[in-house]
């Protein structure tokens, strides 16, 4: 009987540790796949989550996060982490196959300070290391998560915004923010308007909005098959400061408008936006299937939105829970024990981390469509 | 070879060889963000013993050189923050399967 080593890797079971930090949450995650079943008709039994764990830099209302401060926070914070995924797996490093971590794109302090510790605990256990592109791991986790097999991928978060559609082996970019992603703009607004960042910036925007009643008319800038959102920030900034110097604004009722009315008002134009720009991308690649993932994927709103525009195309939207669609570990675990299985690895001197780094840069091995 | 006027050396001692080699191949991979201001060079010592029987292979050497007394104050934290966590690795998640 060859021990659990020595068998092919798809025979047998996997499990991957997956270390995520690039902006301010810090993620750990464990998670298992199983072999593929014999019959190319049959799918693949679910992923199996073991650890996910998350500790997140949260600054002070008013303040975003910096990349020397948001690294010290992940420095200080990683061992105990992997520490409480492995009690929480209830696995031993001997368990693990390899060790995966987000090598791009975000901020290059906080990778490189996440990266150090992967390629110190892959050589301490002696397991491959596995580089993952950030965006690929919100992908996969969605696709694992919601069962959506081939959706057009709407991927917004604090840092990144793109349409994204599958061809040919690459996560191709259908259209993007031309300037900041649409998380940005809601952090930023949230500075403006002083509210907390506690759970985030973007959540507490979204508490307000739901009580917004008046709608404040702002640009709205898609161009194409691409969105700009760093024009509509500057105008809405100016709008709230032009009211906190004591230019107080009425709605057409004569209601005064308030920061309900701004965070609804921001929360329409630009998700509004981002429902035609992902329309326009089913359009051309035919597709009747929405996923949205990333941190402003949460958002309820956003969700109900390209839930009425994909129903109207008779087709329907999927999203994940804050468990994932909020930067995690497992998604990178996920993602590159996808990819460890096709047989990738990477080496120590591959191992740097790259703030720019391209969805459509990977080359997607194991999808065969 | 030094370029700059300000240099600093440090000799940072390990329990055993295979540890100063983990913290040697987990921080030398990243290069440095502006390499004409300040420079690092790691090594560990002669693991063969030649010179120094005890210490063999056991201390990872860092060697700096910066264009001024701050770039080097600067450069050397983020040395030693790096360092602070491959022990922090070391100490609390090794698993030796010797």
């Amino acid at each position: 009987m060859p021990s659990k080593q020595e068998l092919p890797i798809l025979c047998r079971p996997t499990v991957a540790l997956g270390l995520e930090g690039s902006a301010n949450k810090l993620g750990v995650g464990i998670i298992r796949h199983f072999p593929r079943p014999a019959t190319k008709t049959d799918a693949r039994p679910p992923a199996q989550i073991l650890a996910n764990i998350r500790h997140t830099y949260i600054t002070p209302p008013g303040e975003g996060f910096l990349p020397r401060d948001t690294a010290k926070h992940h420095r200080s914070f990683v061992v105990e982490l992997v520490k409480d995924a492995l009690k929480t797996s209830g696995l031993t490093p001997d368990d693990i196959d390899c060790v995966c971590f987000t090598q791009g794109p975000g901020m290059g302090a906080p990778l490189q300070s996440v990266a150090i510790a992967a390629r110190t605990i892959s050589m301490m256990w002696d397991k491959p290391l596995v580089g993952v592109n950030h965006c690929i791991g919100h992908i996969e986790m969605g696709r694992e998560i919601t069962g959506a097999n081939n959706p057009v991928v709407l991927y917004v978060s604090g840092g990144n915004t793109q349409v994204i559609a599958y061809s040919h082996r690459r996560y191709r970019i259908f259209g993007e923010t031309l300037d900041i992603a649409v998380g940005n703009c809601l952090d930023r607004f949230a500075r403006t308007l002083q509210i907390p960042n506690d759970p985030s910036p973007g959540f507490n925007i979204e508490v307000l909005a739901k009580k917004g009643k008046h709608y404040v008319e702002l640009p709205y800038t898609v161009k194409g098959m691409d969105v700009s959102m760093s024009g509509i920030l500057a105008y809405i900034d100016g709008v709230a400061n032009d009211i906190f110097s004591g230019n107080p604004r009425y709605a057409e009722d004569g209601e005064i408008i308030t920061n309900e009315d701004l965070c609804f008002s921001l929360q329409e134009t630009i998700f509004a936006m981002l429902v035609e720009i992902t329309e326009r991308a089913m359009a051309h690649v035919g597709s009747q299937q929405v996923l949205i993932v990333g941190g402003v994927g949460c958002n309820e709103r956003l969700q109900e939105m390209m839930g009425i525009m994909a129903r109207d195309r008779g087709g329907a939207v999927y999203a994940t829970d804050e468990r994932f669609c909020i930067d995690n570990g497992i998604m990178i675990a996920h993602a590159g024990l996808l990819a460890y299985e096709t047989g990738f690895r990477t080496s120590l001197k591959d191992s740097v981390c790259t703030q720019r780094f391209r969805t459509d840069e990977v080359f997607i091995a194991w999808r065969d469509d | 070879m030094t370029k700059h006027d300000h240099h600093l050396k440090l000799t940072i001692p390990f329990s055993t060889s295979r540890q100063a080699q983990i913290a040697y191949n987990a921080i030398s991979p990243d290069p440095q963000l502006k390499p004409d201001q300040f420079t690092q060079v790691l090594s560990v010592s002669d693991a063969s013993g030649a010179i120094d029987e005890l210490n063999a292979g056991r201390i990872l050497v860092a060697e700096f050189d910066a264009a001024s007394d701050r770039v080097l104050r600067v450069g050397v934290n983020g040395f030693l923050e790096s360092l602070g966590v491959v022990v922090g690795c070391l100490r609390d998640l090794d698993y030796d399967a010797s």
